[in-house]
């Protein structure tokens, strides 16, 4: 399990601060694919780097912290990491397929000894035959051909060598993968039988898989819950299929309505505005100026992200929260 | 000028490129025998496809900025290549690219390209008059001359910039504006709006568009005709709503099924492709090993053109759709 605890972080610049997440708290849960979605500059990506506690400058951590807390499991003992120590978890318990996974591979090296490195810094003692014959059964269990192992990554297209990363994070069965925006820049057949190739792996691993995207149809087909991020923060989080069902926040509404679809020749309509500067300190509620159903309130004061049903929380004047009475909780 | 029956027509257009040196490369076809026309009225017609269907070879060869090897591109009926001067064609036919941070310049304000257009296409003779059509095309893309002006690439949402550059692409009153991936780097906020501005583009101006996309929702949504690519070939061509409710090549099926809907979730895997290069100079079906209905004919010979109705036409031995009588 993650625990994102009150986090806030920030990009040092020339012309003064960025704050790219904004005191936002929740948990991550074993065995699920969760989803961040939300617009761009929303701070999803900047989320990803905290939570695997790749903060470098100019970015830092202002507050707040994260707790891995992985489960023991594959004959390995449960650990502990927070914030300042989760590096000693990457690749073992966690590991990231960053944006762009397909030009993150080094050219000069095979796909083979790219795979060796990891397996000598991670868990060494393995000869390179045993080795090999390791990979060779692990990229078959993905029904990817092995001699992909032998080329260089030029000679393989883009799909290829995303899929060429996600084996590797996934090679040591780590607990926990993020996975930034995996199929941006794919064409859609090639982002079909990736994104089926993680389901399949998160059923197999049974571990969990943290799925950013701006794509809300990505996170429908995908993610069992989901959160919407905006403005640096979390405005609503729950179940997918619920979310859908039932969106509550009136950004999600909004986005979900904007949504083409194939058989639906209704006009849509964009969302009026843009997001705010995260360079100001927010005042209200972050989405007031674009919100249709703003009132008084929302200018003045920044509504708390609290559980509004059972198993979803949202932060909006115009959704009370959850009463916390022992009764409301047992139904 | 005489009236023409048609706006755009694209006879047989082939276009070759040669992979590696003149030893040891290859020929790659990346366009193949496409034909496609757009007629007098204002329509957007959309080119879908995967990366590297040649999709953007065409919008390039439309766009007088490559020729190709084979084939030509009629404009009202002349030939746009040796038929129009180069100042004559930038009036009637303007481009918007993918990319509106790479379209303009960070070192020069944005309202200048407006004005450096107006004068040299739009007709303006003195900057005033410039500064008046830049402000019209400005005002129907949501905008006005005074909120830009100055302003450099940095200061905007990715939004606000294609619109610019819509805007840009209006001042000449083009009768084709080729889009190209327009929306691919726009936010799903945002998307929406600028989908719909061509649209109502179309429909006051009278201004058609060839929307290039692999966005298949957005597709359904804004056009009229689509024309699906696949490594190369046109495979499908017929208006949207009967394509994308009822595709007649296996192919286009496909396309279909993967785009991640909202709504109805998907069940087994696809078959991805392997050869991708090889695929384009193949002499029978380019799909046939990834398709799910070939019989040993498609492996054999190039599948025919069948009409399916006077507006429908699609390249495939057992149409998914049968033919009207």
């Amino acid at each position: 399990m993650l625990r994102i605890e009150d986090v806030t972080a920030r990009y040092s610049t020339l012309t003064g601060p960025v704050t790219a997440v904004r005191s936002t708290t929740f948990d991550i849960l074993d065995n699920e694919i969760f989803g961040v979605a939300g617009e761009s500059g929303c701070g999803k990506s900047t989320l990803l780097k905290v939570m695997y506690d790749l903060v470098q400058f100019p970015l830092e951590l202002a507050q707040g912290r994260v707790v891995l807390d992985s489960p023991a499991q594959n004959g390995r003992p449960g650990n502990r990491y927070e914030s300042g120590s989760i590096a000693k978890a990457w690749w073992k318990d966690m590991s990231y397929i960053p944006q762009a996974a397909m030009s993150v591979l080094n050219p000069v090296y095979r796909v083979d000894e790219q795979f060796y490195e990891i397996i000598r810094r991670h868990q060494g003692g393995h000869k390179k035959e045993h080795s090999r014959d390791l990979l060779a059964s692990y990229l078959s269990e993905l029904s990817l051909p092995v001699d992909i192992l032998d080329s260089y990554p030029h000679q393989l297209s883009g799909g290829m060598r995303q899929r060429v990363v996600i084996a590797m994070a996934t090679f040591l069965k780590p607990g926990m993968i993020l996975a930034d925006e995996p199929t941006t820049a794919l064409d859609v057949v090639v982002q079909r039988s990736i994104l089926m190739m993680l389901m399949e792996l998160q059923q197999r691993m049974g571990n969990t898989f943290v799925i950013v995207s701006h794509d809300l149809g990505v996170h429908y087909q995908v993610t069992g819950r989901l959160g919407i991020m905006y403005a640096g923060t979390m405005v609503e989080l729950g179940p997918t299929s619920q979310l859908f069902d039932e969106p509550l926040h009136p950004y999600t509404q909004m986005l979900i309505g904007a949504l083409p679809k194939v058989g639906d020749h209704r006009p849509k309509e964009g969302i009026p505005g843009a997001p705010p500067s995260l360079r100001q300190p927010i005042v209200g509620c972050s989405f007031e100026p674009r919100c249709p159903q703003r009132m008084a309130i929302c200018k003045t004061l920044e509504p708390a992200f609290v559980q509004v049903r059972p198993g979803r929380s949202c932060a909006c004047h115009l959704v009370p929260a959850m009463k916390s009475q022992p009764v409301e909780e047992a139904r | 000028m005489t009236a023409h029956q048609t706006l755009l027509d694209i006879q047989n257009l082939s276009r070759e490129f040669r992979i590696g040196n003149f030893l040891t490369g290859r020929k790659m076809l990346a366009l193949d025998d496409v034909s496609l026309h757009i007629g007098q009225a204002p329509t957007i017609l959309s080119v879908v496809g995967e990366s590297g269907c040649g999709k953007t070879t065409l919008a390039k060869i439309v766009l007088r900025l490559l020729k190709p090897t084979r084939g030509r591109v009629m404009l009202e009926g002349q030939d746009s290549f040796s038929g129009i001067r180069g100042q004559e064609f930038m009036h009637r036919v303007q481009p918007i690219f993918q990319n509106p941070f790479e379209a303009f310049s960070s070192r020069r304000a944005v309202e200048k390209y407006l004005i450096d257009t107006a004068m040299a296409y739009g007709g303006a003779r003195h900057k005033k008059q410039a500064v008046e059509a830049a402000d019209k095309a400005l005002r129907s893309v949501g905008l006005n001359y005074d909120s830009v002006c100055g302003k450099y690439m940095t200061q905007f949402s990715g939004g606000e910039l294609q619109r610019v550059s819509i805007a840009r692409a209006l001042i000449t009153s083009p009768r084709l504006i080729v889009a190209d991936e327009p929306v691919a780097m726009i936010d799903a906020s945002m998307k929406m709006n600028i989908v719909n501005l061509f649209k109502s583009i179309r429909d006051t101006y009278g201004i058609s568009f060839i929307y290039i996309t692999h966005d298949l929702s957005t597709a359904y949504y804004v056009s009229n005709t689509i024309a699906t690519l696949y490594r190369g070939s046109l495979i499908e061509y017929g208006p949207s709503m009967e394509i994308m409710e009822r595709p007649a090549h296996p192919y286009t099926e496909l396309l279909m099924n993967s785009v991640p809907h909202v709504g109805e979730k998907w069940k087994k895997n696809v078959r991805m492709s392997e050869a991708e290069t090889r695929e384009f100079s193949l002499d029978h079906c380019k799909f046939a090993a990834r398709c799910n209905y070939a019989t040993d004919i498609c492996r054999q010979t190039r599948p025919p053109n069948v009409r399916l109705s006077a507006t429908r036409s699609v390249l495939c031995y057992h149409p998914l759709v049968a033919p009207e009588e």
